[in-house]
């Protein structure tokens, strides 16, 4: 068995709107191993929920759809399936959790009823009493107190946070091995947030499962990610473990991101900002879709962007990251 | 003013200058949806033609509508009457404009009259809360106990028959749903942070209803009037139908279907020129009303 | 069900001081009228009308007594079952509405039933499978209904099968034969509505969050749509259906009088005419009291699809 979970190849992923086509995602490639927190960071609008969305199957038709590229789960490809075969691996092998809680229970049916309904989904004989004993385990599991009487009651009853562990409950019914976490704490409270991320941490260990964790919050990713990639405008820009997006970040955009978080190598009164705005995906700039923005930016920027190399394990798309990173372990840079 | 306000002034200032600019670019931006739903442009066009028509009565009209003419009784549509004549020997071409003109007309101020009592109780009910909101939707919940048509039969009863009085019974009868709408529009705004900071600024009541909050309520009043006017003509048909809105010899549409009615049989073109003309209208109101209001939610419909 | 009784006894308790209050406005009618209610009454019959009758036909309706004291009167009859009698037959108020109220609870009913059953469908067909050529002859044929008087429709479909194709009958009836054209004349328009309205509503439900949780979960489509999609789809639809029972009820009005059905329509209308004073109150009554008792069956049937309304 091969330490890779998941591999992204050459993912390309259009949206059909009314001012034209958008290049969500850009020609994006990532891995994510077993048993580890791959954090996916990025600007509203880069791209990586998008992503996540195409790796479930989840893209809205008409609008969206996957162009060309291969989405590898254990050595299937994901894309081309049908939704018959996508069924399957959703909620047993792969699962996601969303953004806001609150819109994403259904209001109609008891948490419980939901939840039960995860295993249901992939377990056509289990009974209901089988069903009901699995689910109350599993909310006391996600730190849910008197889950007895919790599993009756709507979602409306819950607060923010114990919704959120809901979701959380009804991602890991399955033992999946991928959870996918598309801002889980952005819409919680800074106390609950932390909790949570306890929890998937726990959670995590426990089950034996990967996460992908995606979030602009760097704060969020510092804490539990192992492996990080950054995403502008559709684009991966960066790819490399946490404490070297941290702490060396080779692609211009991620040091504009790292020097702009107050506290961190930050010496003047004033947040250094990147200047400008992310560009408008239907018509992004030519070649590096950052370079207007980018203080490092040559001519060749304008005009070609780079392919992106895999050096020492780290990934970079940038033609001056790729040259000092190369410089750095000592290869001569070749165009 | 004194330093402290100048920057919740200049907070303040900005959103609402936003606002007002977005006011008319928001009036524009709508036309422009509106323009390009096809349904809705035909709707208007029909709705459009209808009035035109009916207004110009007087001098397209080939016959007069009330002239008894015995000898030409239940003719059917020909050459020398457009649409046929009734059992009278009246014209129903003739007839049908001047019609139009009272049952268009029933409608357009049956809907203002219901419009005005129920904006402004609306905006009171919502803004003011407390009490007054507590008596207001109390009435409105009385009256919508009542089925419409019945509170108009009532309001008949009291003051009898007639053109006027259907006005009227169809006015009242709007009241309570336009109430609804705005005190529910004037409280989904009155949370909003811009309303609170023109409070804080020392703004008053009269000032922030009139001049901030009533803007944003009268695209939904417009769209809600607009579908609301052909309930309104159907009403005050459905009145004349059965004898209590426009009395005879009146060629109102409804009166027109009620006796055209004995004749189905035989003269089919009695009541069913009318019926087309409340229908089209109808139609048109209807589409012209669904367009207006798709272009006025920003909602991305399908 | 959780909720559900306690939400029951308040809104019987928020109905009861409804009623009272309309019990009052149909008593004042009496009071609004042009001149003394009983010249009025006698309208048809001005020879009758002398200083003699008029003052025992005022002491016989209690006329002289004060306001509050011909209210409660009249209250305290109602509920002992004396609702007077027809000025013009005769006959006691009761009798004339008991006689009829069920064609016209039938009628509604019916209509509603016939709105509400083909509207959704056909809604929920429509958006399920949107843009397929079902979708637009349905939107187009909705939008044509829903501008077609009940007067019009009814017209058309009676001298349609009534009296050209002849399988219905064209006049009175009570049977079930008898009851088609008018309920689905009544409910036309209504159908239009609901199917426009069911299928927006499943289009705005199939948009939110909670649909995507459910297809991330594996579910089948099957049960993204009827279970999930729908149910919250439903929930405007009934809102609109209950708001829509009042022009129902009223509606009745014209069909019975084109279907020449016995019932309480035409029978309001008749009493308005003849100004038969008692008949006009009794009905009146009558129909606030189908119009309640409806309106708390809508009620109900909410909250049990949106489990939040049984807090409010």
């Amino acid at each position: 068995m091969s330490e890779i979970l998941l591999k992204i190849e050459n993912l390309f992923v259009q949206y059909d709107t009314e001012e034209g086509i958008v290049q969500a995602v850009d020609d994006v490639s990532l891995e994510v191993m077993r048993e580890e927190v791959f954090g996916l960071v990025g600007e509203s609008g880069c791209g990586k929920s998008t992503l996540a969305l195409s790796i479930m199957g989840l893209l809205s038709k008409p609008m969206g759809r996957i162009v060309s590229g291969h989405i590898y789960l254990n050595d299937t490809d994901l894309v081309g399936m049908s939704q018959e075969e996508l069924r399957n691996i959703r909620g047993k092998n792969i699962s996601m959790i969303f953004q806001d809680p609150t819109a994403s229970l259904n209001p109609v049916f008891t948490v419980g009823d939901q939840l039960i309904e995860a295993y249901r989904a992939h377990d056509k004989n289990i009974e209901m009493d089988a069903a009901k004993s699995k689910a109350t385990g599993m909310l006391r599991k996600v730190g849910i107190s008197n889950p007895e009487t919790r599993i009756t009651q709507y979602p409306h009853e819950f607060s923010g946070g114990m919704k959120q562990r809901a979701m959380i409950a009804i991602g890991l019914a399955n033992n999946p091995q991928l959870l996918i976490a598309d801002e889980p704490t952005t819409n919680l409270d800074v106390t609950i947030q932390a909790q949570i991320l306890e929890l998937m941490s726990d959670l995590k260990k426990e089950y034996s499962s990967s996460i992908l964790l995606i979030t602009h919050n760097l704060g969020v990713v510092a804490e539990l990610a192992d492996r990080v990639g950054v995403m502008y405008a559709g684009r991966m820009a960066e790819i490399g473990t946490a404490r070297q997006i941290f702490h060396d970040p080779q692609h211009p955009y991620t040091k504009g991101l790292i020097n702009s978080l107050p506290g961190f190598k930050s010496r003047s009164d004033r947040l250094p900002i990147i200047p400008g705005r992310v560009p408008n995906l239907v018509r992004p700039p030519s070649g590096c879709r950052f370079h207007p923005r980018c203080p490092y930016a040559s001519e060749q920027c304008a005009v070609e962007a780079s392919k992106g190399r895999i050096i020492d394990g780290r990934y970079v798309s940038c033609h001056m990251g790729i040259k000092d990173l190369e410089g750095k372990a000592g290869i001569r840079y070749e165009q | 003013m004194v330093t402290v306000y100048d920057e919740a002034e200049l907070y303040v200032e900005d959103e609402l200058a936003e606002l007002y600019q977005t006011q008319w670019g928001r009036i524009k931006l709508t036309w422009k949806r509106l323009m390009r739903n096809k349904a809705a442009i035909v709707g208007l066009g029909i709705v459009i033609f209808l009035v035109m028509i009916c207004v110009l009565a007087p001098i397209i009209a080939p016959y007069d509508p009330l002239e008894l003419n015995i000898p030409n009784r239940l003719h059917p549509p020909s050459l020398k009457f457009l649409l046929g004549t009734d059992q009278f020997g009246r014209d129903i071409f003739s007839r049908l404009l001047y019609g139009g003109r009272l049952s268009l007309g029933i409608g357009i101020i049956s809907v203002i009259l219901g419009l005005v009592p129920g904006v402004l109780l609306g905006l009171a009910s919502g803004f003011f809360r407390g009490n007054v909101d507590a008596i207001i939707m109390r009435g409105v919940d009385i009256m919508m106990a009542l089925p419409s048509i019945l509170l108009a039969l009532l309001i008949v009863t009291v003051l009898g028959p007639g053109l006027t009085n259907t006005m009227i019974a169809v006015g009242i009868g709007g009241i309570p749903s336009m109430i609804r709408l705005v005190r529910g529009k004037v409280l989904s705004i009155r949370e909003t942070e811009y309303i609170e900071a023109a409070r804080s600024l020392g703004a008053k009541d009269t000032r922030i209803m009139l001049k901030h909050i009533l803007p944003n309520c009268i695209a939904p009043i417009i769209v809600v009037a607009t579908l609301r006017l052909p309930s309104a003509i159907i009403m005050a048909a459905s009145l004349s139908f059965i004898g209590l809105g426009a009395q005879a010899p009146t060629p109102e549409w409804g009166a027109m279907l009620a006796t055209g009615r004995h004749f189905l049989v035989t003269s089919w073109w009695i009541c069913t020129f009318p019926g087309l003309a409340i229908f089209l209208a109808v139609l048109g109101l209807n589409t012209f009303g669904d367009g207006l209001r798709d272009a006025l939610d920003p909602k991305l419909k399908d | 069900m959780k909720g559900m009784t306690a939400y029951i006894i308040r809104r019987i308790f928020f109905f009861i001081p409804t009623f009272f209050v309309v019990s009052i406005i149909v008593f004042s009618v009496v009071h609004f009228l042009p001149g003394d209610p009983i010249t009025w009454m006698l309208v048809d019959n001005p020879l009758f009308v002398s200083p003699e009758v008029i003052e025992a036909l005022t002491k016989h309706y209690g006329l002289d007594k004060p306001l509050y004291v011909q209210y409660f009167t009249w209250l305290i009859n109602i509920f002992k079952g004396n609702w007077g009698m027809s000025m013009k037959t005769r006959a006691p108020v009761l009798l004339e509405i008991s006689s009829r109220y069920l064609n016209t609870i039938q009628l509604a009913i019916s209509a509603m039933i016939f709105s509400i059953v083909v509207g959704i469908l056909a809604g929920i067909t429509s958006a399920v499978k949107q843009y397929s050529w079902f979708d637009r002859f349905s939107m187009f044929g909705a939008l044509l209904g829903a501008a077609m008087p009940v007067y019009w429709t009814g017209l058309l479909l009676l001298w349609l099968f009534a009296v050209k194709l002849g399988w219905f009958p064209v006049a009175g009836g009570t049977d079930l034969r008898a009851l088609v054209l008018p309920a689905v004349a009544l409910g036309m328009a209504r159908t239009a509505t609901m199917a426009r309205l069911t299928r927006s509503s499943m289009l705005d439900v199939m948009r939110e969050d909670y649909i995507k949780t459910a297809r991330s979960k594996g579910l089948s489509e099957r049960l993204v749509i009827y279970k999930h999609a729908l149910k919250n789809a439903l929930i405007p639809v009934v809102t609109v259906a209950g708001m829509s029972f009042g022009g129902m009820l009223g509606g009745t009005v014209i069909t019975e009088t084109i279907f020449t059905r016995s019932g309480l329509g035409r029978i309001a209308v008749e009493s308005i005419w003849t100004h038969d004073l008692p008949v006009i109150q009794g009905v009146t009554i009558v129909y606030v009291i189908i119009f309640i008792s409806l309106n708390l069956f809508v009620d109900v049937i909410y909250a049990y699809i949106d489990p939040r309304i049984r807090y409010e």
